[in-house]
């Protein structure tokens, strides 16, 4: 079964039979989260870093942000059972259009506030594809928490 | 023939734009046009009468009341809003493919250029240039070159890539430096060949270039900029990426922040929301 995670959106399960899927992250960005013990996984795709930007539609739509999203999508996967500690974090997305010096590097903004999260809570990211001017779907296996990725279409790999 | 005589002459293999969208946008350009001679129009074509209801009935109007015929649309949405919906209805039909070349699946393009034609709007305001009919066909519009040379690119789809890839090109010189022509210029003679305006026409034959947009020209710089942003959201963007080159004097033209940009992409999300039937419909 596949669980599609849309835009400014997260899903969280423990059904080993489901594949956690997120298509065309840009310059968003996506976390797959999996407990290999727990058998918990989720993903979420966000699309600005911060929540400040109107925190009234945040509160609506808390996934569209990273300050607002990475921290339910964590608080959700324990109420699974999942354990921090245990969690096999793997992070894509956040492209960019090229020559991008600074006016539109929502891609790049978006990592640096996951990383600025992570940094401050412990986290670390066991891999991860992100930058470059690709398109990126990313999909999670629940049986064995194997993450893929299909960039700009064509190629697939493993992070 | 060579390869760009080649890819211009079989523009001539799309399927006519649909007369009804022609008469109905020239009746409205003229003053004496009533309502009952733009349903006579209209009501020639089911196909485009029935989305056109569909529309109308769905979230994005918001209307309280069903519509039932043509007349109650004109009078519950305005001839404007009208003119906009038959020109969705009638380019509908071509986005209703994939676009294998681009690695685009069916739906896809349309839903870009859905996405696109939105955020238009939506920048255009914030940067207090507001001209909706025209932006909205520049937004639908500006990729359709895509349809013509899905099938050159996939042909060459290893040149272009590698010069991508490896050569520093952006996707747009890349189909140049291989094919000869590229998807926005293929596209400006689609529309020029469906008699639309010279503005609409060079809008999307600069749609990655504005820099060679004239100084008055203020729909190619906002379909640009709507163009990227649909870009960044990953939204109908397929093997060409975010591969296009960045010309941030764009932004600085019209006086935007990044907090405008920022509020732009959060506002489609709800525009998005809103227009969800009309981009299933494709």
């Amino acid at each position: 079964m596949k669980i599609i995670v849309g835009m400014a959106d997260m899903k969280i399960t423990n059904d080993l039979n489901a594949t956690v899927i997120t298509y065309s992250l840009g310059s968003c960005i996506g976390i797959s989260i999996y407990d290999p013990i727990a058998k918990v996984g989720g993903m979420l795709h966000y699309m600005l870093p911060e929540a400040k930007l109107d925190l009234e539609k945040a509160k609506q739509r808390p996934y569209m942000f990273a300050d607002s999203g990475i921290p339910l999508l964590f608080k959700k996967s324990y109420e699974l059972g999942a354990k921090k500690q245990r969690l096999q974090v793997k992070v894509a997305g956040g492209s960019q259009i090229l020559d991008d010096n600074g006016y539109f590097n929502i891609g790049k903004r978006n990592y640096a506030a996951l990383r600025k999260l992570f940094w401050r809570n412990g986290v670390m990211i066991e891999s991860e594809d992100v930058g470059g001017a690709v398109n990126r779907t990313m999909s999670l296996d629940m049986r064995d928490g194997t993450v893929m990725l299909k960039i700009s279409g064509k190629m697939e790999k493993m992070i | 023939m060579n390869k760009v005589d080649e890819i211009f002459s079989s523009i001539r293999n799309l399927p006519p734009f649909p007369q009804v969208a022609q008469r109905a946008m020239r009746a409205l350009d003229d003053p004496e046009c009533t309502a009952k001679d733009l349903v006579d129009i209209i009501e020639y074509d089911q196909a485009i009468t029935a989305n056109i209801l569909r529309i109308c009935n769905s979230a994005y109007f918001g209307l309280s009341v069903k519509i039932g015929s043509l007349h109650q649309a004109i009078s519950y949405i305005g001839q404007k809003n009208l003119m906009t919906i038959i020109l969705a209805t009638s380019v509908l039909r071509y986005y209703s493919g994939h676009t294998r070349g681009y690695d685009l699946e069916k739906g896809e393009l349309w839903s870009h250029s859905v996405a696109c034609a939105l955020l238009s709007n939506i920048l255009a305001k914030k940067a207090g240039k507001e001209n909706p009919q025209t932006l909205f066909t520049g937004g639908l519009l500006h990729d359709i070159g895509k349809l013509v040379m899905s099938a050159y690119v996939e042909a060459e789809f290893k040149k272009i890539s590698e010069l991508v890839q490896n050569s520093r090109y952006s996707f747009l010189e890349a189909e140049e430096e291989v094919l000869g022509t590229n998807h926005a210029e293929v596209g400006s003679r689609i529309v020029e060949l469906w008699n639309f305006p010279p503005e609409i026409c060079n809008c999307i034959r600069y749609h990655h270039k504005p820099r060679e947009a004239k100084p008055d020209d203020h729909l190619t710089p906002i379909i640009y900029l709507a163009d990227m942003c649909c870009l960044f959201m990953g939204i109908g963007v397929g093997e060409d990426g975010l591969g296009y080159r960045c010309y941030p004097e764009v932004l600085v033209q019209y006086g935007l922040k990044q907090k405008d940009f920022d509020n732009a992409l959060k506002e489609l999300d709800s525009e998005m929301a809103k227009a969800e039937e009309i981009i299933r419909m494709a």
